[in-house]
């Protein structure tokens, strides 16, 4: 198998050198417990894949490797994330669907007993759509434990972003349901929902993101006056508190990501970025 | 062991883990020789198939993970030749109860094959090794 360190030798290894370098990083799409056990195995095995096609076709061989490889990457990831997913979240997610029912029951025992209360079979669904998703949405992020600061900041990150969407389907925060300045809250969710991926969850990543979401929430405000240039009137000043308030929740839960991380570095977790 | 491979905890009976996914029989047939680390399962696997079957490293060690919850394969102590190797490989074999449930899924295809044969349902037809 060795060869001799010939220059087109040397230029195989740079070869498979960039492609173990490449696989490595595709290996994120695995469930952690996967990457932990057998990535580092992994990785040579495609090593040893990656040199074997250098050396018998050369380069074509190589993309013909990655050619096969990359299906076969995207198939398998998506299958150990849902065999992951099914094995351990059976039984939180059954109880997040029992939450869900309890606390539907309420509005629907609401409507018997008062006639100020009036919920649509829609509303009934969206409302069930938004408590089921928020509550999964936790248990998922918390399963593999954290600490009781990692805890509280996710409940408070989702329990926040849980507010402004009921607040925007409802009423609105700014104006009416129907003002497009409230879709930019939106932008607000999307920096949360695609930073959270990004930091793979973990405190210190989380940390940046929140602030990053009381950033872009102090900024929609903002931009909606100088767009709309509405009267400074007392309906302005409490879209302006509203949004103070969900500013000190992003930026609460981003303070208590940060703790998290440092309880996490003081316990020799390693670095959690 | 059919849709999901292994399911769990070693069964009591190597049938109850039939059928084996095609992944998870082709592993188990290339350590009836000996253990072999991964790399060496996928060219056992690609050389005996005659390259109609070649497994990736995420197949492969989905499959390997599983097997090895499910107590078929064990990772090995030992190694074949140390100096001529990457002492950071792992390499596998099969365990007793992993060779039961080989010798289950070999006989359950056996029973199928011939079922086959005797309703004439292969292409070219070839007389049985039973001469029947």
């Amino acid at each position: 198998m060795v060869s001799p360190r010939g220059p087109r030798s040397r230029r195989h290894e740079r070869a498979v050198g960039t492609s173990q370098r490449v696989y490595r990083a595709l290996l994120r799409a695995y469930p952690r417990e996967l990457r932990d056990e057998y990535g580092d195995e992994m990785v040579r095995c495609f090593r040893d894949l990656s040199r074997e096609a250098l050396e018998g076709d050369g380069r074509l061989g190589l993309a013909a490797l990655w050619a096969r490889t990359l299906p076969e990457w995207l198939s398998t990831a998506l299958k150990e994330r849902s065999t992951m997913l099914a094995r351990n979240a059976y039984r939180p997610v059954v109880a997040v669907a029992l939450g869900t029912v309890a606390l539907l029951v309420i509005p629907f025992v609401g409507m018997r007993i008062s006639n100020d209360w009036n919920w649509s079979l829609f509303d009934f669904i969206v409302m069930g759509a938004l408590i089921f998703g928020t509550g999964l949405a936790y248990v998922l992020i918390t399963r593999k434990g954290g600490t009781m600061a990692y805890r509280f900041a996710v409940g408070m990150a989702l329990a926040a972003a849980f507010l402004l969407v009921w607040i925007n389907l409802a009423v609105g925060v700014i104006g009416s349901e129907d003002n497009p300045a409230n879709l930019m809250y939106f932008g607000v969710l999307a920096i949360g929902f695609i930073g959270a991926i990004i930091a793979e969850f973990r405190p210190r990543g989380m940390a940046r993101v929140l602030f990053a979401m009381a950033f872009a929430q102090a900024l929609v405000p903002v931009i909606a006056l100088i767009i709309w240039k509405p009267q400074v009137t007392s309906g302005v000043l409490g879209v302006l508190t509203l949004n103070g308030l969900f500013v000190v929740l992003f930026i609460g839960s981003a303070l208590l990501f940060r703790n998290a991380a440092r309880e996490l570095t003081a316990a020799g977790a390693g670095p959690q970025g | 062991m059919g849709s999901g491979e292994v399911a769990g905890k070693r069964s009591i009976d190597p049938r109850d883990l039939l059928p084996l996914t095609p992944v998870a029989l082709n592993v188990l047939l290339a350590l009836v020789d000996g253990e072999r680390h991964g790399y060496g399962i996928m060219l056992e696997v690609r050389e005996r198939t005659g390259g109609s079957v070649r497994l990736g490293p995420g197949t492969l060690y989905g499959a390997i993970k599983r097997l090895k919850e499910g107590g078929l394969i064990e990772e090995s102590g030992t190694r074949p030749d140390p100096e001529a190797d990457d002492e950071r490989r792992s390499y596998y074999r099969l365990t007793g109860f992993g060779s039961e449930v080989l010798a289950a899924e070999v006989e359950r295809l056996d029973g199928l094959v011939r079922a086959a044969r005797r309703k004439g349902a292969f292409p070219a037809q070839q007389p049985s090794p039973e001469g029947a």
